[in-house]
């Protein structure tokens, strides 16, 4: 079933970087799927919401598996290592991941944040999402009130 | 439906600008991969966070990737000193040190003491023990709560509770199957507490979707009083019936009532000729219908049921060795405690099955043991 010369991509970032990927590849974005399979005749695929740092790393990421030959315990440490990025990019890869639809990328990206944010502390977990504390004292009060058994 | 909320969710207050940037459905998502102590502490982040930790969403995915992870979160109902403290405890991989944290209910202020009847998608349902009789199903990690309409009680009647949910109707039913003495028999009925052939039955169904009571009559079989509350597998729920001496059939057998169509099944026991079946307790190991015999001494035979309905598929998975627990549960330091009534007279119970394979074993006087069925070895947990 392999053709001679197999389908190459070209897939251009937000800031105009173009990329050359292979179809089969590819595709494991739902979103490149469902454009190359209602046959989108344009020369580049423009991917608005994914910059060219955050397309190279998920290129890099589709790569591998799509490697047949790569086996669950190589993919593992892969995984291990390419989460390894500080925490602002791994929210970058997991927006993108859901813009392109890619759900090995998402469960990756996901579980590694999910990883991190369980043990930080609350103040922690603010300024790492970025996130104003808008509970007014007696709000606050109330709220440790009740769950206050998860922070023993 | 009205559920009592302690707090007050309104249209406008939907979360908008949770985590960031994160649209809500990914912030759910990492929610939902995050064990239930962090979800809780997300909501002190800020307004947002606290509502989005209660999306019903939520629990379906927190649910799903339970079962991927294998995470087991156990509740604790502690009947000392008082039949009211609930306890919580999750296991982590990555933490040694699991500690069990008490939480009250809202409800406690007027219902001192409960048992609880049974628990399913993380909602627990629970009878008020004192004359009131009032049946409550809370969620734990909302504090919502809903007090469901009182059913018809009969005197001197015999109770036997399951709280269940169907996959496929989606619905949430708690099942009050009760024995009561004919008005004729009532003097004989007092005499011979147990026997229950002459005993009037009735099978009253409180469905949550429509939040009535039905009933639909007699039932034929007559159930161990200790095998309530009924144990929920593939949406029916299941209890042990009395022996054969206080029944035409020979033997125990498993009765099951499928919570689809309200109807009532016979689950064949293992065939082997050696099971007895005199003394045996149901539980849920892996997701498989299981029963344990008691063998004497605290053993136990562990039959799993791999394929529900198949009696060629009940398997004898191992047998838990005799184990006398060294530390003892606060119930029987205290003494002068009558444990009688505890585990329906057995000392030992099946609760669940860990990720390791390990299986959480519960023995009298409340302690928690983890069994190795490789290596036959027994794990105390400190209290």
């Amino acid at each position: 079933m392999s053709s001679p010369e197999e389908k190459t991509l070209i897939l251009k970032s937000s800031d105009n970087e173009e990329f050359l990927v292979k179809e089969s590849v590819a595709v494991q974005c739902i979103t490149i799927k469902n454009l190359v399979e209602d046959g989108c005749d344009l020369d580049a695929i423009p991917l608005l919401n994914v910059d060219s740092k955050n397309l190279a790393w998920i290129i890099e990421f589709m790569e591998k598996y799509a490697d047949s030959t790569s086996t669950d315990a190589e993919k593992k440490d892969f995984d291990t290592e390419f989460v390894k990025k500080p925490f602002n990019d791994v929210l970058g890869l997991i927006l993108a991941a859901n813009y392109l639809n890619f759900p090995a990328l998402m469960d990756v990206m996901c579980d590694a944040c999910a990883n991190e944010m369980k043990l930080w502390s609350v103040e922690q977990v603010r300024e790492k999402f970025h996130i104003q504390n808008d509970y007014t004292e007696e709000e606050e009060k109330a709220v440790r009130a009740e769950n206050f058994w998860a922070f023993e | 439906m009205d559920f009592k909320n302690r707090k007050c969710y309104k249209e406008e207050d939907e979360p908008t600008n949770s985590l960031s940037c994160l649209p809500n459905e990914i912030a759910l998502d990492i929610l939902s991969r995050l064990p239930i102590k962090s979800v809780i502490q997300s909501r002190f982040a800020c307004r947002s966070w606290n509502l989005l930790s209660c999306d019903p969403l939520l629990v379906h995915m927190h649910m799903s990737m339970t079962m991927i992870y294998q995470r087991v979160c156990l509740i604790f109902h502690s009947k000392y000193p008082l039949r009211n403290q609930l306890h919580f405890l999750e296991f982590l991989d990555d933490d040694d040190n699991q500690i069990v944290r008490k939480f009250d209910t809202p409800f406690s202020d007027f219902t001192p003491e409960f048992s609880v009847i049974g628990s399913v998608n993380g909602l627990l349902c629970l009878i008020d023990s004192s004359l009131a009789d009032s049946i409550y199903i809370y969620n734990p990690f909302t504090r919502d709560y809903k007090v469901i309409p009182k059913s018809i009680k009969i005197q001197d009647q015999i109770v036997m509770f399951g709280f269940g949910f169907h996959p496929i109707t989606k619905e949430y039913k708690v099942i009050k199957i009760v024995y009561y003495p004919n008005a004729n028999n009532l003097k004989i009925a007092r005499k011979c507490n147990g026997l229950m052939t002459s005993l009037r039955s009735d099978v009253q169904i409180y469905n949550l979707g429509t939040n009535e009571w039905s009933s639909i009559g007699e039932t034929p079989y007559r159930l161990e009083k200790r095998s309530s509350p009924g144990v929920l597998v593939s949406g029916r729920l299941h209890w042990m019936s009395q022996l054969a001496k206080y029944t035409s059939r020979p033997g125990r057998i498993i009765v099951s009532f499928d919570l689809s169509n309200d109807s009532f099944r016979e689950i064949p026991n293992p065939d082997s000729g050696a099971l007895k079946w005199t003394s045996s307790h149901l539980a849920v190991l892996g997701g498989f219908l299981s029963a344990a015999t008691h063998l004497g001494n605290g053993a136990l035979d562990i039959w799993v049921m791999k394929e529900y309905g198949v009696p060629e598929s009940w398997v004898k998975m191992f047998t838990l060795g005799a184990y006398s627990p060294r530390i003892i549960g606060p119930e029987l330091q205290n003494g002068g405690v009558s444990l009688h009534n505890f585990l329906g007279g057995n000392s030992v119970r099946i609760l669940c099955v860990m990720k390791t394979g390990e299986i959480l074993v519960e023995y009298k006087g409340g302690t928690l043991v983890c069994y190795n069925p490789d290596t036959g070895e027994f794990i105390e947990f400190k209290s």
